[in-house]
């Protein structure tokens, strides 16, 4: 009896665990409080353009030495960007999913579409999910016709935070490109 | 709907209170004007639906008299005349079909020539009063707003359809654009509603692939091949910078999404570029 209760306890252990790798232990901390302010900054900057159904915010990751970073906050409103441009993490700030991609990894491909090219990738099946979860509507199109629906022209401008160390030296709301350097 | 409750609203309202009624009363038949107003935004905006775009003289005849017939039935349901609300609606539908033809292509152009029309109609179907030809504006505003301001334009030669573009873009308040350059040569340039200087909204025609990864449109049953959709930029092109034309990642999806470059049509050129060249784009026109 004692035996098949530790079973028991042994497997349902099992399962909470599988349960939190999908879930809360998926997300990292961010650990700069400046980041994180920008990043509500720019989410209510998001929110009342009123353009954007369902978004989530991606922040693109630049090294530009060893102590100066580059973070540039911009939105994803389509299933198929989300697709193009995949994170390699995600964090949450107030509840909302920041999804930060990491661009020393990223390696550029000569052909469209191509998203297989980079160092590091999150597995397919879990983007799928993450789809599922952010653009339902843009999922059940995918599930009924095999591919996803154009994506949006909506085109805010993006935030680019320069940091030197852990302090925030540099900050502008610009139309373009997150590669963009001026 | 709203819009028309809007146009009731303000028609009932301003027309009693001008015709020397007190503020309850100008609310009353504001609110009375509102609720008649919704229902026929409604009903004006299905037939914008049903009858599309501005094509031929039988589409546009079609309109007409469909306009016609829903503001006479609105205006007798109301408790005024039938004819003079269909003259509103048969004069405002007839303004709103034929303003491309003199240059007026802009929303709030198209939305004045139809309100206008409207008013002129409602006096020739015999309203002598205020309140009547404002509603026959009102009613012929709605015609505008709901009908003909939302739909597309369909151009044969490219290098108007760019021009008309440009001339939207900067007509009236500043926004993006968007067309579709169909594979058969014609150039379908997109209704402007909700769009302003970061967005165009491009998800018209149930846009989507074929089984070959075609991009294609479908517009009265008819399915044709989009070889390329064009959008306006607002701004500056300038070629020291390292974005010139202010591309964007959205723009860099959709390439991918098209399998080809982007075209981008700014300060009075067309730019075609993808996110592997974005800080050299291909100036094509």
């Amino acid at each position: 009896m004692v035996r098949t209760f530790k079973i028991l306890l042994l497997i349902l252990l099992f399962t909470s665990c599988k349960s939190n790798k999908n879930n809360e232990n998926y997300y990292l901390e961010i650990n700069n409080k400046e980041l994180i302010k920008q990043i509500i900054e720019y989410k209510h900057f998001i929110e009342s353009l009123n353009q954007a159904n369902s978004f989530v915010l991606k922040i693109y990751c630049l090294e530009l030495n060893d102590s100066v970073n580059k973070y540039v906050i911009s939105k994803e409103s389509s299933a198929f960007g989300f697709l193009n441009n995949s994170y390699n993490f995600k964090c949450k700030v107030e509840d909302f999913d920041v999804l930060f991609i990491m661009v020393s990894g990223l390696v550029n491909s000569p052909d469209y579409g191509k998203t297989n090219l980079n160092f590091f990738k999150v597995k397919q099946s879990i983007i799928l999910e993450d789809i599922k979860k952010y653009f339902p509507e843009d999922y059940k199109y995918f599930m009924k016709n095999g591919n996803f629906p154009p994506p949006d022209m909506f085109e805010p401008e993006i935030l680019h935070l320069t940091f030197i160390r852990d302090k925030l030296v540099k900050k502008a709301y610009k139309r373009g490109y997150f590669r963009d350097v001026k | 709907m709203l819009a028309g409750a809007a146009g009731g609203f303000t028609g009932g309202a301003i027309g009693t209170a001008l015709y020397g009624g007190s503020f309850s009363d100008a609310m009353g038949a504001g609110i009375k004007g509102a609720v008649f107003g919704a229902f026929s935004g409604a009903i004006t905006a299905g037939i914008g639906v049903q009858f599309g775009d501005v094509g031929g003289i039988v589409n546009e005849l079609g309109r007409t008299g469909a306009h016609g017939l829903t503001q006479g039935a609105f205006s007798a349901l109301r408790g005024g005349n039938f004819w003079q609300g269909a003259a509103a609606g048969l004069f405002s539908s007839f303004g709103g079909s034929v303003s491309g033809a003199f240059g007026v292509t802009g929303f709030f152009g198209t939305v004045a020539v139809s309100s206008a029309m409207g008013g002129v109609g409602a006096a020739i179907g015999g309203a002598r009063n205020t309140e009547d030809i404002l509603f026959g504006m009102a009613a012929g505003a709605m015609v505008g707003a709901l009908n003909h301001a939302l739909h597309s334009l369909l151009l044969k030669k490219r290098e108007q359809a760019y021009d008309k573009m440009i001339e939207l873009s900067e007509n009236g308040s500043f926004h993006e654009v968007a067309c579709f350059e169909l594979h058969d040569g014609n150039t379908l340039i997109l209704p402007e509603q909700g769009n302003d200087a970061r967005n165009a909204n491009i998800k018209y025609y149930n846009l989507r692939k074929d089984s070959k990864g075609n991009p294609i449109i479908t517009i009265k049953g008819k399915t044709y091949i989009v070889d390329n959709v064009t959008h306006v930029h607002m701004g500056t092109y300038d070629p020291q910078s390292t974005n010139p034309i202010y591309f964007s990642d959205e723009d860099g999806d959709f390439s991918n999404w098209i399998g080809k470059p982007i075209k981008i049509l700014m300060d009075g050129h067309l730019f075609s570029t993808d996110s592997q060249n974005y800080m050299k784009p291909k100036m094509i026109w």
